[in-house]
């Protein structure tokens, strides 16, 4: 609460007050007078503060409102500009001396205009707005946390923070495109043609007349136009529009290696792109479009449908699916605590204060983790607890010296006089040793306390049991877990190493092919003739793991269904086929690492299609063709086929 | 220095300068104490030196407790303070006012979060750093009028403290300065516990029920800490030698 400019004041004013007071023989009026003038106004600066800020959280209201050029919105569309207008009305009756409000950006979104700060006083009846404009350029969703306000006096003594969290989630679906798969350039809406009208005027078996032409043999003789043949004098015949529905499923792989990297711009973002175009486009052109999506434990499925409704519901699913962030337990906490310290810091400043949330300072002293319960313990863990056995050994030494002493010397003085240097070498030492551990393990002490402090908001957060915050303390595997959840719940990105220390690839998740193999088994059971299977998977790092995949995917072609495999691919990796740029010298472990990397994904991703050819079935980089001019080529054919059947 | 706030408290730290100087020129004290005082204060205003006016004071004390000057020209064996000892402690206060609303709207207002500068840029980008500095617009009406009020209720109130502070104490038989300096300490002291204790209490009133959970749980662990955590190490132990089997 208080800074340090705050404190040099107080420290030097008391000082000079107590000078002031001694000066002999009984106290310097002029100077006791100033001094005692410059207390009082510190202290009523003090309390006047205090009052402004006890009730902070409840007195400050925020309202939030996003607007488009139409008026207020509660959903967005990727690469739209939204204006954030946030009010905050103070109803304290003392007013608020200087605030900082700062709205906190979600993360993901471009600010392009305006600030997400406003400062200055805080009075009754006279509110602060903030406003800004976002762009928002990726499909997930938008989270609004709340507003920060940072509070201080006109000279700044003092100093307040507290963050009225008001979290509020908007989504932002995928861009509109049209029966093309192609984004529409001026209007934006209204892209489903009316009811009967049809973008793709074939022949069929339907109602509506479509055109007319010589009769060929086989034709059915009721589709003979008697008077146009009349006029003629050859046969003619009618041909009507089809009006065949083709049925299409996307398998969308959701497990945490299409996860991986920032929302957004990571691999699963590509493959809700080319889902959300090719869903749009076929209900655009009257098609049953149904949506799976899967990782390595469960499927969510969404039946095939044209309606509008439909679009509307897989496209949610799509941007929910989108902000779903990659964990693992074998991350180090090391690698997470700063991070989700910060956030929470900045996001529950009242939750991580010495008043509700203790940490006592001698804990990690006398109680550091135990390298025991640590999966990867190295010399420097034992060593860290090496304070508690010097004490041990100090109390246990002195336990021995001290009757040794008086009953090996004859005289209790001479007696004392040895145990007063024992004393002086045992208290060097173990102070000595002390300070040596204090410098080595400083950050690890702090880490101490930022997990405690941490782990006990989590487990409020996520409603463990009592003992939750002790069990959070010496589980690492656990710890990250929460944290990591605490930190993708808040959209912060971070960091995880794709390859555990024995050099295993932690995210192939090979449960996947069985739960997407079972999955296609019962779309193959549910559907009907002729559908198009699309499997959006990342199968590269599981080329041995494939044969109840590639089992399924034949029972599939043996029912005359279509499939194709989209492989998503990392942003960033030279594509399929590419040229490779030419080694580097070994001068650079990154690069000698992204080299066989790359070469690792290319091999892969050879052996893969190599497996699924054999059933004739194409397999696409995600990045490198046009997925969603092919998926469509595909329906197309199978509507073809359709007819000719 | 453009803008309209800084001028106007800049202006006004000038003028109280101006009679300090004058009230201690008045008072004729040694030339060179006298000088480094001023170069202090002026130096202060001037570069907006944070510890500046602080340094000030204490030159102003020097320049009092100077025994040359003291014994020439200052009775201060006399009770109360006089006419040039209210303005100088009037225009100090207005002083130190102005100097630290001008650092306010020329440096930093807000400290720096201490994790920043442990941390690495990810940390930097999730807590995003906005501009901690008070806008240079003008002064308020309400801050300039508390401002003018404040001033002749410090003085007074600081008079009724000297006055009030008794100067014999009868149980102790200590020396009167040791025996105000320890009274106001228990008053200071006293009134700050029950001010603290009392905000404290409008603050518990206020939590949340998550507050409030967060509480009883740091409460609870405090109390069973020891057993909790035999427990809970045994557990991680056994879900370590678990993975450990598995891998092996």
């Amino acid at each position: 609460m208080l800074t340090t400019r705050g404190w040099w004041f107080l420290l030097i004013v008391s000082f000079l007050l107590v000078v002031a007071l001694l000066t002999p023989p009984f106290g310097h009026p002029a100077l006791t007078l100033l001094t005692l003038t410059l207390f009082l106004w510190f202290a009523q600066e003090w309390l006047r503060f205090a009052w402004q800020t006890h009730a902070l959280a409840s007195k400050l209201s925020v309202c939030r409102e996003l607007r488009d050029e139409r008026g207020r919105v509660t959903a967005l569309w990727a690469g739209q500009a939204v204006t954030v207008r946030v009010r905050c009305q103070w109803s304290g009756w003392l007013d608020v001396s200087w605030a900082l409000l700062s709205d906190w950006q979600p993360l993901g979104s471009e600010r392009f205009e305006g600030d997400a700060h406003g400062e200055g006083p805080l009075a009754r009846r006279v509110g602060m707005t903030i406003e800004y404009r976002l762009h928002c350029p990726h499909v997930g969703r938008l989270r609004f946390e709340g507003v920060a306000a940072h509070v201080s006096d006109w000279q700044g003594f003092f100093y307040h923070r507290v963050f009225l969290r008001q979290p509020v989630v908007i989504r932002v679906l995928p861009p509109l495109v049209d029966t093309g798969g192609h984004a529409p350039s001026g209007k934006r809406h209204n892209l489903l043609p009316p009811p009967g009208v049809h973008r793709h005027r074939r022949p069929g078996s339907g109602s509506e007349l479509l055109d007319l032409r010589d009769y060929l043999p086989g034709d059915p003789p009721k589709l003979i136009a008697w008077r146009a043949s009349a006029r003629r004098d050859r046969l003619i015949t009618r041909e009507y529009e089809s009006e065949v529905p083709v049925r299409c499923t996307v398998f969308l792989d959701t497990s945490p290696s299409t996860r991986l990297g920032p929302a957004g711009r990571n691999a699963l973002a590509r493959l809700i792109e080319i889902t959300a175009a090719v869903s749009q486009a076929a209900i655009g052109n009257r098609d049953l479009v149904g949506l799976c999506l899967f990782d390595d434990e469960d499927t969510t499925y969404l039946a095939p449908a044209r309606t509008r409704q439909h679009l509307i519901r897989l496209l949610q699913v799509l941007t929910d699916a989108a902000n779903q962030a990659p964990a693992t337990g074998t991350v180090e906490v090391e690698e997470v605590l700063p991070l989700a310290y910060g956030v929470a810091d900045e996001l529950y400043p009242d939750m991580l204060d010495a008043e509700r949330n203790h940490f006592p300072l001698w804990l990690p002293w006398v109680f550091p983790q135990t390298p025991a319960t640590l999966r990867w313990p190295t010399w420097r863990d034992w060593f860290y607890r090496s304070p508690l056995w010097v004490l041990i050994a100090a109390a246990g030494l002195t336990a021995v010296v001290v009757p040794a002493v008086f009953l090996l010397v004859d005289s209790p003085r001479r007696g004392l006089w040895w145990l007063l240097l024992y004393f002086i070498m045992l208290t060097s030492v173990v102070v000595g040793w002390m300070l040596a551990m204090g410098a080595e393990f400083n950050g690890r002490r702090r880490g101490a306390r930022w997990r405690k402090r941490l782990a006990a908001l989590l487990s409020v957060r996520d409603g463990l049991a009592p003992g939750g915050l002790s069990l959070l303390l010496e589980d690492d595997e656990r710890f990250v877990r929460h944290a990591q959840r605490f930190l993708a719940e808040h959209q912060v990105p971070y960091r995880l190493p794709l390859y555990d220390p024995q050099g295993r690839y932690q995210f192939a998740a090979p449960a996947k092919i069985d739960v997407l193999a079972r999955a296609l088994l019962r779309a193959v059971h549910k559907g009907h003739d002729n559908e198009l299977f699309v499997l959006c998977a990342d199968v590269l790092e599981l080329s041995e793991q494939l044969g109840p995949l590639l089992r399924a995917v034949q029972l599939a072609l043996a029912r005359h269904h279509r499939v194709l495999v989209i492989c998503p691919w990392p942003p960033g990796m030279p594509l399929p086929g590419a040229a490779v740029p030419p080694p580097a010298r070994a001068d650079s472990v990154a690069l000698l690492l992204d080299r066989v990397v790359m070469e690792r994904w290319h091999r892969a991703y050879q052996q893969s299609r190599r497996s699924f050819a054999a059933l004739g079935v194409p397999v696409l980089c995600a990045l490198e063709q046009e997925p969603v001019a092919v998926i469509l080529k595909r329906m197309d054919d199978l509507r073809l086929l359709e007819k000719r059947r | 220095m453009s803008s309209a706030a800084s001028r106007d408290y800049a202006l006004l730290g000038w003028v109280a300068y101006a009679m300090i100087a004058l009230v201690l020129a008045q008072r004729a004290p040694g030339l060179p104490l006298w000088l480094l005082c001023l170069v202090v204060g002026g130096a202060a205003l001037l570069f907006h030196w944070q510890l500046g006016s602080l340094f000030f004071l204490t030159t102003i004390f020097a320049v009092y407790l100077d025994p040359l000057f003291a014994r020439r020209y200052y009775d201060w064996r006399s009770a109360s303070p006089t006419l040039f000892d209210l303005i100088l402690t009037g225009a100090v206060l207005v002083y130190m006012i102005a100097h630290y609303r001008l650092i306010g709207l020329t440096r930093q207002m807000l400290p720096r979060p201490p994790y920043l500068a442990s941390t690495d840029g990810t940390t930097a980008r999730a807590t995003r750093q906005t501009a901690m500095y008070r806008s240079r617009r003008e002064i308020t009406r309400s801050e300039m009028m508390q401002t003018v009020l404040l001033l002749p209720i410090l003085l007074v109130l600081a008079q009724l403290v000297w006055i009030v502070l008794p100067d014999r104490d009868s149980t102790f038989h200590m020396s009167p300065s040791v025996w105000r300096v320890l009274l106001l300490a228990w008053v200071v002291a006293v009134g700050g516990l029950v001010i603290v204790t009392l905000m404290r209490q409008l603050r518990w009133r206020q939590q949340t029920a998550a507050q409030a959970a967060l509480y009883l749980q740091d409460i609870l662990w405090q109390e069973t800490r020891g057993e909790q955590r035999v427990l809970t190490r045994w557990l991680a132990w056994r879900r370590v030698k678990l993975w450990r089997k598995e891998q092996a």
